[in-house]
């Protein structure tokens, strides 16, 4: 994020001239500005005007407004002020007279201000010029407050993104370890599963979690599988959010894991064509075993089955699974509105 | 035995905790992965429990939901985050938070625990997984 982006944010400048006309005075010399100029009566008024929320503004003050209550109000507002801020004070002062213990107590308040001490009588281009170096101080400060906020939200969203990533993986290690016949099986199927998932992250993180087309978004975890036999792939362009993406992937790799086992991709010459059409409202994704062993319906659901079965329902939508002699064709159905990213 | 409600958007996880449950003798209604999906679930059958992500697919709110499923149903909800802190944030719409990731034994316990505190028992003692309001 740049750090420019506060370029243009307003920046007023509170005012502290207790003396004649000198408020007036000031006020007119940094016309030339154009920002707002809040004259303040004395410290109650600075104290309203240092905690008007979302406000930063740049103090002018006169040696003659530097009263033991104003520095009590400047003091308690360094202290409790953001990390990233430091409080710019431009203090006009006489070459003689300013009493030396009051500026010594500001002083001591610097490590968390940004003074500058100039020497009256201050010529307005050389006024205006000093506040406007620290009204420009003031907007980096305000965007290194935006860059931390939002390497804070990042981090937080990192936290979230890794304990749901955890828990995703916690919950494949059981669901697969209580599907598999043996060790060997489970760490192929877990393998397999954890391997897809790693596959779309890679594509939706160089795709920078943002939209991608159906195709490319279940082609990397196709392509291992077509090693064994044909896996054919077709269909309109269908753009898709990051979310989809990943549940249509791991979709296709369950089915394109049960083929290889059990299915057209376990033999030599076996055929599958995964096909999505769009018909009006519905989304439509059907994947056609041909050429492979004769298959039947499975006993008990598996993984697969149910996963591809919520997955759809979680659409709105729905799967079907019809086995005959040629092989397995599913037919996947979801509102394509829900499909569409 | 008990009937629970799951509102769970990632499928894997749902599912796991849908088996879980249901090998401790519960039943279960869902995973649902939004809040109509969920609300449509509770008026089909009372349900003692509902688990509840924060985050529930297309934006939906845990948060809401369980507003929704206390006022509409009476059914207490039992938030299942990593979002601790928002939960801990809307202790009022909940009994309590189970914190992602976590082992299907955890999950079964704390389960239990809930249906006790949901029944009148007395309130559990927090802990790393678990935080109970």
């Amino acid at each position: 994020m740049p750090l420019r982006a506060r370029e243009n944010a307003e920046v007023p400048v509170w005012l502290l001239a207790p003396v004649g006309r000198d408020a007036d005075l000031l006020r007119g010399g940094l016309s030339a500005l154009r920002c707002s100029v809040h004259a303040l009566s004395g410290e109650r008024d600075l104290a309203r005007a240092l905690r008007r929320e979302g406000e930063l503004g740049v103090l002018v003050m006169t040696q003659e407004a530097l009263s033991p209550a104003v520095m009590t109000v400047v003091e308690d507002f360094l202290a409790i002020q953001e990390p990233w801020a430091e409080l710019p004070i431009v203090l006009l002062v006489d070459a003689a007279g300013h009493t030396v213990a009051e500026l010594s107590r500001f002083q001591n308040a610097l490590p968390r201000c940004k003074a500058l001490v100039l020497q009256r009588p201050v010529r307005p281009p050389e006024l205006s010029s000093a506040v406007a170096t620290m009204q420009a101080s003031r907007r980096r400060q305000l965007a290194l407050g935006d860059y931390i906020a939002k390497q804070e939200e990042l981090r937080r969203e990192l936290n979230h993104r890794v304990k749901n990533i955890l828990a995703t993986v916690q919950a494949v290690f059981g669901l697969t370890s209580r599907s598999a016949d043996d060790l060997e099986g489970f760490s192929r199927e877990f393998q397999g599963r954890l391997g897809a998932m790693a596959g779309v992250h890679d594509v939706l993180f160089s795709n920078d979690y943002g939209v991608s087309t159906f195709g490319s978004a279940i082609d990397p975890v196709l392509r291992p599988f077509e090693e064994g036999g044909s896996v054919a792939v077709s269909g309109p362009q269908v753009v898709v959010g990051p979310e989809v993406a990943q549940s249509f992937a791991l979709v296709l790799h369950e089915l394109a894991t049960n083929s290889a086992k059990y299915g057209a991709l376990s033999v030599e010459g076996g055929r599958v064509h995964a096909e999505w059409r769009t018909d009006g409202d519905d989304f439509t994704l059907v994947w056609d075993e041909a050429d492979g062993p004769p298959v039947r319906e499975p006993e008990r659901k598996g993984y697969g089955t149910s996963f591809i079965e919520l997955t759809m329902r979680g659409y709105g939508g729905a799967a079907r699974f019809d086995y005959d002699g040629a092989g397995l064709t599913a037919t996947l159905t979801a509102p394509l509105q829900a499909v569409q990213g | 035995m008990a009937t629970i409600l799951i509102a769970e958007d990632n499928t894997m996880i749902g599912m796991m905790m849908q088996m879980d449950l249901e090998g401790a003798g519960h039943r279960v209604l869902g995973p649902a992965v939004n809040n109509s999906q969920a609300l449509l679930l509770a008026r089909e059958a009372p349900c003692d429990l509902a688990l509840v992500d924060i985050d529930l697919k297309g934006g939906d709110s845990g948060l809401v939901l369980a507003q929704l499923l206390r006022g509409e149903h009476g059914m207490p909800t039992l938030f299942v985050s990593g979002q601790v802190a928002e939960a801990v944030t809307n202790a009022s719409l909940a009994i309590g938070v189970l914190t992602k990731p976590f082992q299907s034994s955890s999950l079964i316990a704390t389960v239990e625990k809930a249906l006790a505190y949901a029944d009148g028992g007395e309130k559990p003692d927090s802990g790393s997984q678990a935080m109970w309001f």
